[in-house]
């Protein structure tokens, strides 16, 4: 999943193998559930710190920039830029140490992703972070719906971790190799 | 020279905006400019007309390339594909009108699937609470006319419904409300200081997640009972001037959007929501509105609703039952606890806006894809359909976020030989009455039996 | 008691239906009609004898019939018990949805988990889960307002969130933590939850009892603590801080009084 040092948090994303039926098994939600609690527990109160990384809540939702990206093309560089992208408040920006519009690393119960920080023009607060709705914001939203149906898209927690070196995927390719698919570039519409 | 076409039909949000100005070549074929749209109406009508449009449809290729296919060839696939799975998954919907919507779900009830629109991962919730709890609401039309007391809670208007200000809720001048904005309190809660809630006249602040038990607590403000100093972050005393707001004006309006249906609780939040809006009715009118986000998001729970009795989640499997139950039948679960073997994304994107989990099992299932454009779907479905775009190269009716109908215009031709949502289906549905004919089954349940025999 | 045994011949690609595993539908039958129940994945039916390997025999009501369950697969099989007015049904393993909905009598025993909506609206009878139960665990069905009714559920492990909404009588107990959204909409009955409670516990309460002898992380605003009791729970007596609410909700009166839901935390 990772180049480099993996996350703490890697353990708790071993998915178990869904064909081997012989084994005691937990479908779905539930492995990404108690790793949901995992990561809730270590965030206690004021503890936001973890390793060189913070741990913030995250809410994914539209953006106008987003939406007209979306109308623009979905693999188009107006929807990479409005998309890849994770909103900050100024006071988590120094938590961190590093420097506005540079890359971080984004895990959650359901996965990892690069995305670049930058600052919110929608006014956070130190602890909440922003994702716009889109295929990077769902590699990190648990697929947990409590039953209901919805996902968890607004109000789940993440380490966030500086990732200067590392390049922002793609949304096609992403998408083909973590499906283990094969990806032979972007189409030629559009 | 171009010819103007007046009163088009805004096919983006849920505003679904009826006063568009179109101009069109005299032939017909392009769109030249529009007035009247938000930035991204604006972006979807001027994008129309650009070169590189799919116009055949695409079967992807086992070296991983897609290969342009004939209709008829992608029409056998599909209704092949559909027959020979246990139970596919037709999800999307919230981009087309209710003509298709309606060829669509006869297609999914003859090859046993169920039926979900994009309501399942945004106002599903709504509609959850809405079963348990009733609605007061009424039309944009009355906000506009008679709303002095405007709430926008968890929704942002300014970014995802961008004329729903300054058509309906917080600008015009209506009827009884001939002083517009002046006139008007309005009141935005919310976890971010968004551009909506800088045109607001009151900001609340609350801490994420803790919707439920703030309305909890106005609720019991309002049955004249003590609550904590601090509730979610807000303190007693905001929540007092919230309730003072409300309780002082004619005609209040609750809107909200996906602060409530997505966070902790879901349909919980909008059922409290729902049940402080009824509380308000002792004191003075008072109503909510759902922010729905697809311009037909709203007419594929009308159609599925008088056609099978659910607004979403409805799995016909049993052939001859309607069921609905979400957490079971709602698209993101049955994808993650991998109960569909096939899946049709219609009017929608599945792969750009479900988590992550859920795309990879629909990439592992056959999936045919129907969108005029590309998307992450119809990059990792089998086949990709290409259709016109309703409101512009098709008409057809939608529905508004209140529930209002309203019919679409065509404003262009779409191109040569591309077929409309509701052409494909029945054309879709013809072929596998035709399979089933040729097998001499009676329904799709016995055409799978004797293909496993 | 006769106890026919079945075992699933395969773990099924989908999810199973099998709401004719009751001792209701078994019993009286020969072991060919029992092979003969229906069941189905998907738009496929089949037979129960399609899926299983059925052997013992059933009694000749639903009250003298057992019936044994065997995986592995189970835990792709729905409705297990559902419906059921009495006899006993054993899943060696994780049941899924449904399990125990709706069920009148008998007793219901699960030696893994079970998944959400399990003992839906139950009226009477006993469930008893080894281990964690998901979500909306004796809940009302979708859209109804009348929920659990009676009969008692016992959870070995945790429960997740939505237990007992709607609830209007009999008794939960669930000996691990519990998520959100406990007693949502109660107008009766009796939730035991002997760790602790996430949040929203009580929400919109008119009616009932909950004991959470951990405590909750957040209290709902609309509870207020009246006093401290001592009383007998479960078998265990405890000191409890007593909580009134839910104050947002309508409430109705008894003899003059007003009748509130109550919360109780053990007093620590």
């Amino acid at each position: 999943m990772t180049t480099g040092n993996p996350s703490p948090l890697v353990s708790l994303f071993q998915k178990e193998d869904f064909d081997d039926w012989s084994k005691p098994h937990l479908v779905g939600d539930t492995t990404e559930y108690s790793a949901l609690l995992e990561l809730q527990k270590m965030q206690k109160g004021d503890q936001r710190k973890y390793g060189n990384g913070i741990i913030v809540s995250v809410v994914t939702c539209t953006e106008i920039k987003q939406g007209i990206a979306i109308e623009t093309g979905k693999t188009s560089p107006q929807y990479f830029n409005a998309c890849s992208i994770i909103e900050l408040h100024e006071d988590d920006f120094k938590a961190l140490g590093i420097n506005k519009n540079t890359n971080v690393r984004v895990t959650s119960a359901a996965g990892s992703v690069i995305l670049k920080a930058v600052v919110t023009t929608q006014s956070l607060y130190p602890g909440l972070a922003h994702i716009p709705m889109g295929p990077w914001a769902n590699m990190v939203v648990p697929a947990y719906t409590y039953s209901t149906g919805e996902p968890c898209f607004c109000g789940f927690d993440c380490l966030i971790e500086p990732a200067p070196e590392e390049k922002i995927e793609n949304a096609v390719k992403l998408l083909h190799e973590k499906c283990g698919l094969k990806y032979v570039g972007d189409p030629h519409y559009d | 020279m171009t010819k103007t076409i007046k009163n088009v039909i805004c096919t983006f949000c849920g505003t679904l905006c009826d006063d568009l100005e179109v101009d069109v070549t005299d032939d017909e074929k392009k769109i030249v400019t529009v007035r009247n749209a938000c930035a991204i109406g604006a972006e979807k009508y001027l994008h129309v007309s650009n070169p590189g449009r799919v116009v055949l449809p695409r079967m992807r290729q086992a070296d991983g390339t897609y290969k342009d296919v004939s209709y008829d060839e992608a029409i056998d696939f599909a209704a092949k594909t559909l027959l020979k799975a246990k139970k596919p998954l037709f999800y999307g919907w919230s981009s087309t009108n209710c003509e298709a919507i309606a060829a669509g779900n006869v297609l999914a009830e003859k090859t046993g699937g169920v039926i979900d629109n994009c309501a399942t991962v945004c106002h599903g919730s709504s509609l959850l609470a809405i079963q348990d709890t009733g609605v007061p609401s009424c039309t944009l039309g009355e906000v506009k006319n008679r709303a002095d007391r405007v709430i926008f809670w968890g929704c942002n208007p300014a970014h995802a419904h961008p004329r729903h200000m300054s058509r309906y809720s917080i600008f015009p001048r209506g009827f009884f409300s001939a002083k517009g904005q002046k006139g008007r309190k309005i009141i935005c809660v919310d976890c971010r200081e968004t551009d909506t809630a800088k045109v607001a006249d009151t900001f609340v602040r609350i801490k994420q997640s803790y919707d439920y038990e703030i309305f909890d607590a106005l609720r019991t403000l309002l049955r004249g009972e003590d609550i904590p100093d601090e509730v979610g972050g807000v303190p007693k005393e905001k929540l007092q001037e919230v309730i003072d707001i409300c309780k002082s004006g004619r005609f209040v309006t609750l809107f909200f959007g996906m602060g409530l249906t997505h966070t902790l609780g879901r349909n919980h939040n909008i059922d409290a929501g729902i049940n402080f809006i009824r509380d308000l009715n002792d004191y003075t009118k008072a109503v909510l509105i759902a922010m729905r986000g697809h311009y037909n998001v709203t007419g594929a729970g009308q159609v599925l609703g008088w056609q099978y009795g659910f607004p979403f989640a409805c799995d016909l499997s049993r052939l001859t039952m309607a069921r609905h139950n979400p957490g079971e039948t709602t698209s993101v679960d049955l994808l993650v606890r991998k109960e569909v073997d096939a899946c049709v994304v219609i009017a929608s994107d599945l792969a750009a806006h479900f988590p992550f989990e859920a795309t990879r099992t629909m990439a592992h299932i056959p999936t045919i894809t129907i969108d005029p454009h590309i998307s992450m779907s119809t990059e990792l479905s089998d086949l990709h359909i290409p259709v016109a775009i309703v409101g512009v190269e098709v008409g057809g009716c939608c529905y508004r976020m209140d529930n209002v109908p309203i019919e679409t215009r065509k404003c262009i031709d779409a191109p040569e030989g591309v077929l409309t949502d509701e052409e494909l289906f029945n054309r879709i549905s013809a072929r596998v009455d035709e399979i089933l004919a040729e097998n001499g089954c009676k329904d799709a349940s016995e055409y799978l039996a004797k293909m496993e025999a | 008691m006769n106890t026919v045994t079945i075992k699933l011949k395969k773990v099924p690609d989908l999810y199973l239906e099998c709401e004719s595993v009751t001792p209701d539908k078994f019993a009286g039958k020969s072991l060919e009609e029992i092979a003969a129940l229906p069941c189905s994945e998907g738009k496929r039916n089949y037979t129960l004898g399609d899926w299983f390997e059925i052997s013992g025999a059933a009694g000749a009501t639903a009250d003298e019939t057992k019936i044994d369950v065997y995986g592995p697969g189970t835990s792709k099989c729905k409705y297990f018990g559902a419906w059921m007015t009495a006899g006993e049904v054993v899943v060696n393993g994780t049941a899924d949805m449904f399990t125990g909905a709706w069920m009148e009598g008998g007793k219901l025993h699960v030696k893994g988990d079970v998944r959400s909506f399990s003992g839906l609206q139950m009226k009477g009878g006993e469930m008893l889960v080894e281990g964690r139960a998901w979500n909306y665990l004796g809940a009302a069905y979708r859209g109804d307002w009348r929920g659990m009714q009676g009969g008692l559920i016992r959870i070995k492990g945790d429960a997740g969130s939505d237990v007992a909404t709607f609830m209007n009588g009999g008794t939960i107990i669930i000996e691990g933590n519990a998520d959100i959204h406990i007693g949502t909409h109660a107008e009766g009955g009796t939730i035991i939850i002997k760790g602790k409670a996430h949040r929203r516990v009580g929400g919109q309460m008119v009616k009932g009892e909950i004991y959470v002898f951990h405590g909750c992380d957040v209290m709902m605003p609309g509870f207020k603590k009246v006093e401290e009791r001592e009383i007998e729970v479960d078998g265990e007596t405890h000191m409890f801080n007593v909580f009134i609410g839910d104050l947002g909700e309508r409430h109705p009166k008894s003899k003059g009084e007003v009748v509130y839901g109550h919360i109780y935390t053990l007093k620590e």
